[in-house]
This record gives C-alpha cells, sequence and structure tokens, in this order.
C-alpha cells in the first residue's frame, strides 16, 4: 500500500479536522518526532492529473489553512511510509526552518496580462521607413535589429512593471517569487507570502496598484497553502526518484 | 476572501479578475505547452528529442542574429557582408521554420524552462 502525500505541518500543531482524501479516502498523519506528514492511501503508484484529483488535493491542504500554515506537498506526490519516515527524519532541521519561514502566513498570487499592440505598431512603422530600396539580405537583417530594439523596450518595460508591483506590495509581505516573462502576454506572475495580520494591508495594496496601473489586466488569488515557498517535492524527488 | 474582525484566520480562497476570459486563454495556452507527463514510446522520444534539438539550434540561431545586427550597427561590416550574411541567416531561419513544420512544433513551444534561472529563450 502506498501513501499520497498532501503537507508537512509541526506534530505539536496537527490540526483537530481533515478533509477527505483521494478516492474518498481517510486522511491521518505520519509523524516522526515533531513533524507530521499528512497522507491517504492509494492502491496505484500515481494519480492521474485531473480537475477532481487537483481540487481534492487542495480541499485537503486548505482545511488545514485555517488551523495553521503546512508546507504543502505539489500534486501528485505517492511515496511508501518507511521511506516518506526517513524523508522526514533526515531533512527535519530544514523542514522546520521552511515552516518557521511561512508560518503564520499564506500565499497570494498576482498574475498579469499587458497590452503590447502599441509597441508592435511603432516597432513595424519605423521599419518600414528604413528598408525603402534595400536588397533581401540586408533588409532581412534590418527588420531583424528592429525586432531586437523592440524586444529590448519590452524586456525593459516588463522589469518595470515588476519593480513598480514589488514596490507597492513588498511592505505587505514577507516572501516574494516573482517570474517576469516578456515575451508572453502573460507577463508576470508573482506569489508573496503574506502574514495573516498584513492580508487587509495588502488587499488594499492591490487594489491601489490595479487603480494605478488600468492599462495592466490584473488577476489575483488566494489564500493559498504556500506552494511556491514550500519547494518541498524537488528535494523529495531528488533523494528518493519517486513518482 | 473572507476576512474580518471576527473571523480573521477564515481562508477560503477566491480569484479576481476583470478578465476572465483573457486569463483562461493565456494560462490554457501556456499549460498546453507543458508536458503533462513523459511517456516512454518511441514516436514521443522522436519528438522530444526533436524538440530538444531544434530549441538548442534556435538559441544558437538567435544568438547569431544578434551577433550580426550587433557588427552591423557598429559599421564593422561592408554592403556586401551585410547583404551576405543577412541571406545567410535568412535561410537558417527557413530551414528552422520548416523542421518545426515537419515535427509539428509551434514557435512557442521551442523552449526551456531552467527553473529559477527562467526559460532558455
Amino acid at each position: 500500500m502506498k501513501l499520497y502525500a498532501y503537507c508537512i505541518t509541526r506534530t505539536a500543531t496537527q490540526p483537530s479536522s481533515v478533509a477527505t482524501g483521494l478516492f474518498d479516502r481517510r486522511t491521518y498523519a505520519i509523524t516522526a518526532g515533531d513533524l507530521s506528514a499528512l497522507v491517504s492511501d492509494v492502491d496505484e503508484e500515481t494519480v492521474g492529473l485531473n480537475k477532481e484529483s487537483v481540487l481534492t488535493h487542495q480541499k485537503v491542504v486548505g482545511s488545514l489553512l485555517d488551523q495553521t500554515t503546512p508546507l504543502p506537498f505539489r500534486f501528485g506526490t505517492v511515496i511508501g511510509e518507511a521511506e516518506l519516515k526517513s524523508y522526514l527524519e533526515s531533512r527535519r532541521q530544514a523542514l522546520l526552518e521552511k515552516l518557521a519561514l511561512v508560518d503564520g502566513c499564506v500565499e497570494m498570487s498576482i498574475k498579469i496580462i499587458w497590452p503590447k499592440s502599441a509597441l508592435e505598431t511603432r516597432a513595424k512603422t519605423d521599419l518600414a521607413d528604413s528598408l525603402a530600396g534595400t536588397q533581401a539580405g540586408t533588409e532581412f537583417l534590418r527588420k531583424k535589429a528592429a525586432e531586437l530594439a523592440g524586444n529590448e523596450q519590452v524586456v525593459q518595460q516588463a522589469d518595470d512593471i515588476a519593480a513598480w508591483l514589488e514596490l507597492r506590495l513588498g511592505s505587505t509581505v514577507r516572501d516574494i517569487r516573482m517570474s517576469v516573462n516578456p515575451s508572453q502576454r502573460l507577463v508576470l506572475a508573482g506569489d508573496w507570502l503574506v502574514p495573516r495580520v498584513a492580508l487587509e494591508a495588502y488587499q488594499s495594496a492591490v487594489d491601489a496598484a490595479r487603480s494605478e496601473r488600468p492599462d495592466l489586466h490584473f488577476l489575483s488569488s488566494g489564500p493559498w497553502a504556500p506552494y511556491s515557498f514550500a519547494n518541498i517535492d524537488l528535494e523529495f524527488k531528488s533523494q528518493f526518484r519517486v513518482s | 476572501m473572507k476576512l474580518s474582525p471576527e473571523n480573521p484566520l477564515s481562508v477560503e480562497p477566491e480569484i479576481d479578475t476583470s478578465h476572465a476570459e483573457e486569463f483562461v486563454e493565456e494560462l490554457r495556452r501556456v499549460t498546453d505547452s507543458l508536458p503533462s507527463r513523459i511517456n516512454i514510446d518511441a514516436e514521443s522520444v522522436e519528438q522530444g528529442l526533436a524538440k530538444l534539438v531544434l530549441t538548442l539550434i534556435e538559441f544558437i540561431r538567435r544568438l547569431l542574429e544578434k551577433q550580426a545586427v550587433r557588427r552591423m550597427e557598429g559599421g564593422d561590416l561592408s554592403p556586401e557582408q551585410i547583404e551576405e550574411l543577412g541571406l545567410a541567416l535568412m535561410k537558417l531561419e527557413a530551414k528552422l521554420q520548416e523542421l518545426k513544420t515537419q515535427f509539428g512544433l509551434a514557435d512557442e513551444e521551442l523552449n526551456l524552462d531552467l527553473g529559477p534561472i527562467g526559460r532558455l529563450i
């Protein structure tokens, strides 16, 4: 029998009530000293990625969130009991440090889509002026030069958005994970580790940022368990090579 | 978000946007370009290998383009050399496009996620 792992908590802060796990199985704790992992039994070596399973994983982890801040496993972590205990024991110190980092916090997420049509139009106009009377190879290279100049502007603008958002929200958060993709319409995806006591201040700062930049399209979500700040699945896989 | 002085720890997640359709479309596009599972069969291995090799070629091609543009803008090249270099890069781009079509790969699929460093291209 294998175990599906949802998250790790301190044994002392084990929750009083938890939602039912995948395949309607009961969830329970596997304890190793002062750390516990919340699990349920599974028959298979892997769990299929589908909407229902993902929502159940989130429901179980989320049901702990109003009682404590767990370190969530990424969806799909299946492991044997002995390996899980060994992991909790061998990584005890690092896991306790991560629990201390996320203690009292939740993860909030912001995604931003930007309109790039203005930049694209400007690059095309500049290019048309410079291409009159050139040969095919030269024309190609000049076109590339214009594209690169446009790209550099786009990269700078994307970096400016990230810096601006960090400035607006930074004072309300404990930690930040942000990825900026200037070549994509979804230009920014940021995860913010927010102390629960600062959630209202964070939300006010997000609302103010939205008002300040109506040209940017925002999607904000949360509160979530700190998936982006736990990062325990990678360590887990590298140590035990689980699926 | 259900936050109030009486219930400060209530943490039901919510999603807030005025542009739901736009985000659904973008997130679906990003998700579709990610491999959900690695299937070890002959066809997917060939496709995966082609994707990896073409990604690296695309990366090198872009570096060459940047270098050529720098040299052109720096005044290092004669008009003839610019024309010759431009034609060579144009043919390289066309050839790569042909290979992408052959393996059924879209432009946005030619990339590598390097984790915390970001994406290759």
